[in-house]
């Protein structure tokens, strides 16, 4: 039975005069029960259609087409009818749980307000029922957890309450809209869980809206996938993704990156035994504490090296380190313990004038492709900044070696005259990347330099890096919290847990026979972006954790 | 939160001690014998020497700036030369009168800002968007002394409907309404660009606040966009308008100056101003002491309100 | 939090949380700093329209009559004129006579200039010296602490407060009036220079500058200074208009330049008492006091505006 029927749905955008269409005749079903997985690409317009089925876009969207609860037209619907409709019969769950929780309020107040948008309850009531949510989703000591502030829970915490909010009035439907994304892998998973256990209990219907392929397999029933605001292609979870029949979803699913792909070969090390480019040795790090508290060890323990040529992947959750090990490797982060070594100088006392000989064999890339090139220099300019301060030579020397790299990184010519803004995100981390091999480093240091972009953004990305590192032969410490798209490009992979290394080796000794029980655990979160062998993961493992 | 404040005072005892010590030194760079300044060209020796004595400036340096914190810690100033009578009932009288004064003001430019911000903030009428941002920007940008003037022209000389200046004749504490009547003009003159400043600032952080998630969550749940406008948003809003608050507060000495010129209100403004054109020097060094006591005070205070607004500042350290 | 993939909390709480139109993508548009991204449309334009353009003309028109003083004026600005004694309106004393039988007109024409040397010279003057100090103390934590104090000082004193203070030993006039201004200007650009370049410091593209070995003049120059330059351009705008403001109301109680030189605070301030036999007397100076404040004001939220896009 259809709970919430979405046809032929439009959405246009009006900005500076201009109109502009982001969501193209988008029709979906959703049935009573199901998980119907929306997913795309950003600017696919699926988190939009989502917010117009409620009335929650700013007033410069024009939305058309019709959109029914229960056979009731919600489109066109006045804000006070609306708002009875969201909390009660359609509630959402959002991305960001840091941010999507009132940060002055307690957890328990939020919880009870959105009781009280639809109910009147008393003073007592609410606080029951506030309880009574709190431990629906899984928090402990609900009665103490509930006087607590959002800063004082953790990211999964805040999302069960973010999700207890929006159960507190037994809603027909559920629009997930990207409820993991900023979440840990081990966290999602038990988020997932406790979305797949409620829609079960409760029988709402849920849509969520997703990019990431695991999770769709993980959690829906259907799925439909959306483009540049159509429609591409629904269907079944199963027939999906096992015979995807758009051009664009086959392409989608074949740019995620996955842990059960073919890992590198280590190449034959002909010349092992050769010095290491970068050595730490029961490293410890720390960053002071502010205003008399105690310094925060962020690293503790840490021993590995990385050999010339070598990619090593460094992964593992937020707070692990990971960063903070490519800080050291810069010369950014003394040790306060143990050793760290780059190209064989002990990096703790090292002299800034030789710390400055040594960074110039190091590149850098970073995450954030918006912040990582100066908005007011052109591509040029950005790629040609290294050259200036090393490489001396004339201006037409340089203007040719930043052709040079430009074509190295697949990007036309014509771009060296363009501003970052112009560019794309994936564009601009290849002039990123361009920039940091433009002294030809010996080591390249890449912070999640694919995080923020999308699946087949990021999948051209890695394989230009990939090829680049195998006709350049830099070595790389490739620091990422996704553990696939590590086994696509290290060749050894070290994971780290709070500070500490917890294992390392071959990537694909440590990805299919991990050791270490937080490996395993880690391994286990991530969703295969199959429902087939999810389903199955799934129930071999929840046997022995119900247990 | 303890920790929070322990941070803050000392950097503010800090402020207090180096503007003394600034006021105190700046003074004695006057060209000149103060003594003799102020006892008068027709005084005699024995006289001078008396002042010098009383102003204790026949002692060392460091001595003096002792004397003269200490006279004001216990509030015995001394004599005014050039203006008449005792600085310290000069001074209380100017403080009640000014206190009045801002006290009115202020109330009003709080009430002024809660109507507007919330208002401006939240409206999608152009027109009205439109006339609030141009009335903000007159008050805002027009000095208290041009308003001052024209509030006098229309209500005192086009319209003669309020008194122009000075205090009720009976007293302020005589009849309420004739009181009212005094106030309405010299208080109204120092709100005005008080208020505009607090509506603007509120209007601004209540428009980022609404853009915030948390508020897409409370509107999904249903919560009505009045009641997110009035409750959710402008509770977050409220730690950092107090500190603008505090802020414009601390500048309130510098309005009352001005408007107490205009409308020959006797506080410490008028006050302030007659001790400079009359070089009553031990007047002025008092009076700016004064004036940096009650910004580091409201700076305290302003602290103290926004800490225990903020939850994440109220429980660092403090109950964990 | 020790992770860099979290972003830093400076720049998180920078985020510019508008919707994208095509907003798909939280994380996308969790990454655009405000402020370091928004310099699209040339500057020029947004002074050329709407707001901005009516400040910049209230701006030119008063300046223009300040400078063209000597045609517009009919009498010197000093003179008496005799059997004028607060006369009102007239067509040869369109702002009548103040009560030392001067014409106000003139006056007012000339009391402009002092403003816009106070504007135009002594504010800028003030940025510059604001701004290298606000330079320095980003750059040395030595010199930061000390800085840091002295704003703090200087903040403590409401500006009317300040020329008090420094009038009570210099007298009146306009050296002092000059010195107010730079000492109000100086924390005000002190901490604006200092806060954005701190902020600009922790933006990767200048971290990977310092990375590849760039001198500490190199990344300054090259990246954080253009980088800074809108929000000082905005408060240069604002603390134009703060100057007109402690110019006039220094001569408007009688701290400012030594009579009989004409200024704006001194007509005004002169008009009170005799609003009842001349009532133009005061309109003169209302006027362009409001012009040129009012005209800054425009001009900076015109772009401050834009710069927010």
């Amino acid at each position: 039975m259809a709970v919430l029927e979405i046809d032929q749905l439009t959405i246009d955008f009006e900005t500076f005069g201009a109109r502009q269409r982001v969501v193209e005749g988008l029709s979906l079903t959703l049935h009573k029960g199901e998980v119907l997985a929306l997913v795309g690409e950003s600017g696919s317009g699926k988190s939009v259609s989502a917010r117009a089925v409620v009335g929650l876009l700013p007033e410069t969207a024009e939305v058309g087409g019709r959109v029914r609860l229960d056979g009731t037209e919600l489109l066109g619907l006045p804000e006070d009818q609306l708002r009875r409709v969201r909390g009660s019969r359609i509630a959402m769950v959002f991305q960001e749980p840091s941010t999507a929780l009132n940060p002055v309020e307690t957890v328990g107040w939020q919880i009870a307000e959105a009781v009280r948008a639809h109910t009147k309850v008393s003073r007592a009531q609410a606080r029951t029922r506030v309880v009574e949510l709190l431990s629906m989703v899984g928090i402990p000591d609900p009665d103490v957890r509930r006087r607590h502030f959002p800063h004082q829970l953790s990211g999964g915490q805040k999302q069960r309450v973010v999700i207890a909010m929006a159960l507190a009035n037994d809603p027909d439907v559920l629009i997930a809209d990207e409820p993991t994304t900023a979440l840990d892998v081990t966290v999602q998973a038990e988020i997932l869980a406790l979305l797949r256990s409620l829609s079960e209990r409760t029988g709402a219907a849920v849509l969520l809206i997703t990019h990431n392929m695991g999770v769709v397999a993980d959690l829906a029933d259907r799925v439909a996938v959306m483009r540049a605001g159509s429609l591409v292609e629904q269907g079944p979870v199963e027939e999906v993704f096992a015979a995807p029949t758009s051009r664009y979803t086959r392409d989608l699913l074949a740019s995620v990156p996955r842990l059960d792909a073919d890992s590198r070969q280590p190449e034959e090390s002909a010349d092992a035994g050769e010095a290491p480019v970068f050595v730490t040795r029961d490293l410890a790090v720390e960053y002071p504490g502010r205003s008399g508290a105690a310094a925060f060890r962020a690293l503790r323990q840490v021993s590995l090296a990385i050999a010339p040529g070598e990619v090593l992947g460094v992964v593992g959750e937020s707070g692990s380190g990971k960063s903070t090990l490519g800080r050291v490797a810069l010369g950014l982060l003394r040790p306060v313990e143990g050793s760290a070594e780059l190209f064989g100088v002990p990096l703790a006392g090292v002299r800034r004038r030789e710390l400055r000989g040594l960074r110039r064999r190091v590149g850098v890339v970073y995450q954030d492709p918006a912040a990582s090139l100066d908005p007011l220099r052109t591509v040029g300019e950005s790629i040609a900044e290294p050259l200036v301060l090393h490489a001396g030579g004339t201006g037409a020397e340089r203007a040719a070696q930043v052709r040079d790299l430009l074509d190295s990184v697949a990007l036309p010519q014509s771009f060296a005259d363009r501003l970052p803004r112009h560019l794309s995100g994936g564009q601009r981390q290849r002039v990123a990347l361009a920039r940091s091999l433009a002294l030809h480093p010996e080591l390249l240091i890449a912070d999640e330099p694919t995080s923020a972009l999308d699946v087949s953004v990021q999948a051209v990305i890695i394989e230009l890096l990939r090829e680049l590192q195998e006709r350049r032969g830099f070595a790389c410490l490739f620091i990422s919290h996704d553990l696939a798209v590590v086994n696509e490009v290290a060749d050894r992979v070290a994971v780290l847990r709070e500070g500490r290394l917890v294992e390392a080796g071959p990537v694909g000794r440590v990805l299919r026979t991990p050791s270490d029980d937080y490996t395993r655990r880690l391994l286990d979160s991530i969703p295969v972006p199959d429902p087939v062998v999810q389903r199955n993961r799934r129930a071999a493992s929840i046997e022995p954790r119900s247990a | 939160m303890t920790r929070y404040l322990l941070r803050r005072v000392p950097s503010l005892a800090l402020v207090l001690v180096a503007a003394s010590l600034l006021i105190f030194a700046v003074l004695r760079l006057i060209p000149g014998d103060p003594a003799t300044t102020l006892a008068g060209p027709d005084a005699s020796p024995a006289t001078v020497a008396a002042i010098r004595h009383e102003l204790g400036l026949d002692q060392s340096v460091p001595a003096q700036y002792v004397h003269w914190i200490w006279s004001v810690v216990t509030f015995h100033l001394g004599h005014s030369y050039l203006i008449g009578g005792s600085i310290s009932s000069l001074v209380s009288s100017g403080v009640a009168n000014t206190a009045l004064l801002a006290a009115t003001a202020l109330a009003a430019a709080v009430v002024i800002a809660a109507v507007v911000g919330p208002l401006w903030a939240s409206t999608s009428n152009r027109w009205l968007d439109s006339l609030l941002t141009g009335a903000n920007t007159l008050a805002v940008a027009l000095p208290t002394f041009v308003t001052g003037v024209l509030l006098i022209l229309v209500f005192g000389v086009l319209w003669p409907v309020l008194p122009t200046g000075g205090t009720p004749p009976a007293g302020l504490l005589a009849d309420p309404g004739i009181t009212a009547q005094y106030l309405f003009m010299p208080a109204l003159c120092l709100a005005l660009p008080i208020a505009a400043v607090l509506s603007r600032y509120l209007a601004e952080s209540l428009r980022t606040e609404l853009r915030q998630p948390y508020v897409t969550t409370a509107l999904a749940a249903g919560v009505a966009r009045r009641r997110i406008v009035v409750r959710h948003a402008l509770r977050n809003a409220l730690p950092t308008t107090v500190t603008v608050l505090g802020l414009q507060v601390g500048t309130l000495l510098g309005g009352a100056v001005l408007v107490e010129y205009i409308f020959s209100w006797p506080g410490l403004g008028q006050l302030i101003q007659q001790a400079i054109t009359r070089r009553d020097y031990p007047v002025v060094q008092v009076l700016l002491l004064l004036s940096v006591v009650v910004f580091v005070l409201i700076q305290l205070l302003t602290d103290v309100l926004h800490a225990w607004l903020d939850p994440r500042i109220r429980l660092e350290g403090g109950t964990k | 939090m020790t992770d860099l993939s979290l972003q830093n909390p400076e720049l998180a709480a920078s985020l510019e949380p508008t919707v994208h139109p095509a907003g798909d993508s939280p994380q996308h548009r969790a990454v655009q700093a405000r402020g370091f991204q928004q310099t699209s449309r040339p500057r020029r334009s947004a002074l050329l329209r709407g707001r901005g353009l009516v400040g910049l003309v209230l701006v030119g028109l008063v300046v223009l009559i300040g400078v063209l003083a000597p045609l517009l004026a009919s009498y010197a600005p000093q003179a008496q004129i005799a059997d004028a004694n607060l006369l009102g309106a007239s067509w040869q004393h369109p702002f009548g006579t103040d009560e030392v039988d001067r014409d106000v007109l003139s006056r007012v024409v000339y009391g402009i200039r002092t403003d816009a040397l106070i504007v135009f010279l002594v504010v800028p003057l003030g940025a510059v010296i604001g701004g290298v100090v606000g330079l320095v103390a980003s750059q040395f934590t030595a010199a930061d602490v000390v800085a840091q104090r002295v704003f703090d000082v200087l903040l403590a004193f409401p500006a009317l407060i300040l020329a008090i203070g420094l009038t009570a030993v210099t007298g009146p006039g306009l050296l002092p009036i000059g010195c107010v201004v730079v000492a109000v200007e100086l924390p005000l650009f002190g901490r604006l220079v200092r806060s954005a370049t701190l902020k600009a410091r922790e933006l990767p593209f200048v971290e990977v500058s310092e990375l590849m070995g760039a001198p500490r003049w190199w990344v300054l120059w090259r990246h954080i200074l253009p980088n800074i330059t809108e929000p000082i351009v905005v408060q240069l705008a604002l603390s134009m208009s703060g100057a007109v403001f402690i110019e006039s109301a220094m001569n408007f109680i009688g701290i400012g330049v030594r009579p009989p030189a004409p200024s704006l605070g001194s007509v005004l301030s002169g008009s009170i008492a005799n609003l009842r036999y001349n009532p133009m007397y005061a309109v003169g100076p209302l006027l362009v006091i409001a012009a040129l404040v009012l005209g800054f004001q425009l001009v900076a939220q015109a772009l401050s505006a834009d710069r927010r896009g």
